[in-house]
C-alpha cells in the first residue's frame, strides 16, 4: 500500500529524468490547463467547450484527490496533520478553486454560480508547479512578502484617502463613492482613461499630486520584486560557481 | 555480451514472480496521451467554432 502510494507521488509530482509515467502525466495536466482556458477565450459555450468542461473537470479532481491523498509525502511528515496543512497550502487552494467552475453543470440555472466559471483562470496558477521560472519567481515573492504587504497596504491607504478628497471636493463628477475610488485607483497607476476628470481647480491639484505620488508608489513593488528576484539568480550563479 | 536485465521479475523464496509494472507504465502512458490528443482536439474544434 505504501509503495503504491508514493508511486502515485512521484508520478503527480514533477517528473524526474527517465520517469515515462510522470512526463506523460505532466504532459496531460498541462495540456489540461491549456485547453481549459480556451472557454475563456468565447463568448459563448458550445458542445465541444462542455465536453472540455467535463474532460478537464474530471481530470482535475482526480489530480487534487491524488495530492491530497500523498499529502503526507509532499509535507514530509506522516501524520492527520499534513493532510489538513496541505489543503490550506497556496496550490491547493489554486488547485480547488480551479475545480469549482464545474459545479456550474451541477447548479446551470444559478446566476452567482455562473461567476464561479471566471474560476477558470486559477488554473492557469498550476503552472508554477511545472516551471522552474515560476517556481524562482514564487519563492522570491515569499521571500519579500512582508515588504510587498507593507507597500500594498500604502497604496490602499493613499487610494481610499485621494477617493475620499476628491469625494468631497467634486461630489457632481461622481455617481457614489466606487467611482472616487476607480478614479483615484486610475490616477494613482498614472492610467488615466480620461472618462473621469475633475473640473475644479482644487480637483486639479489633488489630481496633480496624485499622478506625482503614484509614480512614486506604484514603483516599489516592482523595484523590491527586482532586488530580491537579482539575489536569487546571485545566488544561484555563486552556488554553481563553487 | 552484457545480458539485457529484465526488472518485470522479481526473486522471492518460492520461485521468482512476474512483475507487471512494466505493463502497468506502458497502459498508464498510452492512455495519457490518449487523453492528451482528445483534449487537443475538442481544444482546436472549440477554438475554431466559437471563433470562426
Amino acid at each position: 500500500m505504501a509503495d503504491s502510494k508514493q508511486r502515485i507521488y512521484e508520478v503527480i509530482e514533477v517528473s524526474r529524468e527517465g520517469d515515462a509515467s510522470s512526463r506523460a502525466y505532466d504532459i496531460l495536466m498541462n495540456t489540461t490547463i491549456f485547453v481549459g482556458m480556451i472557454p475563456l477565450t468565447l463568448k459563448a459555450d458550445n458542445l465541444y467547450t462542455q465536453f472540455i468542461e467535463i474532460l478537464t473537470g474530471i481530470i482535475l479532481i482526480i489530480d487534487y484527490c491524488s495530492r491530497v491523498y500523498t499529502a503526507d509525502y509532499k509535507m514530509g511528515y506522516k501524520s492527520a496533520k499534513a493532510y489538513i496543512a496541505y489543503i490550506f497550502t497556496p496550490l491547493a487552494i489554486f488547485d480547488f478553486l480551479s475545480i469549482l467552475p464545474l459545479l456550474y453543470f451541477v447548479f446551470p440555472i444559478s446566476s452567482a454560480i455562473k461567476l464561479l466559471k471566471l474560476f477558470r483562470i486559477f488554473r492557469v496558477l498550476k503552472l508554477i508547479r511545472y516551471s522552474k521560472t515560476m517556481i524562482v519567481i514564487a519563492n522570491v515573492i515569499r521571500k519579500v512578502k512582508n515588504q510587498l504587504l507593507a507597500v500594498l497596504i500604502l497604496i490602499i491607504i493613499y487610494i481610499v484617502v485621494s477617493a475620499m478628497l476628491i469625494f468631497q471636493l467634486e461630489p457632481d463628477l461622481f455617481t457614489n463613492f466606487f467611482d472616487a475610488l476607480y478614479w483615484a485607483t486610475i490616477s494613482i497607476t498614472t492610467i488615466g482613461y480620461g472618462d473621469i476628470s475633475p473640473c475644479t481647480q482644487v480637483g486639479r491639484m489633488i489630481t496633480m499630486i496624485s499622478a506625482l505620488v503614484g509614480v512614486a508608489v506604484i514603483a516599489l513593488p516592482s523595484g523590491i520584486i527586482t532586488a530580491a528576484y537579482m539575489n536569487e539568480i546571485n545566488k544561484k550563479k555563486s552556488k554553481y560557481e563553487l | 555480451m552484457k545480458k539485457e536485465i529484465d526488472n518485470s521479475v522479481l526473486i522471492s523464496d518460492d520461485g521468482t514472480i512476474k512483475s507487471n509494472k512494466k505493463l502497468y507504465t506502458i497502459s498508464f502512458v498510452i492512455i495519457c496521451h490518449v487523453f492528451t490528443i482528445i483534449l487537443i482536439v475538442l481544444g482546436l474544434l472549440a477554438f475554431i467554432s466559437g471563433n470562426f
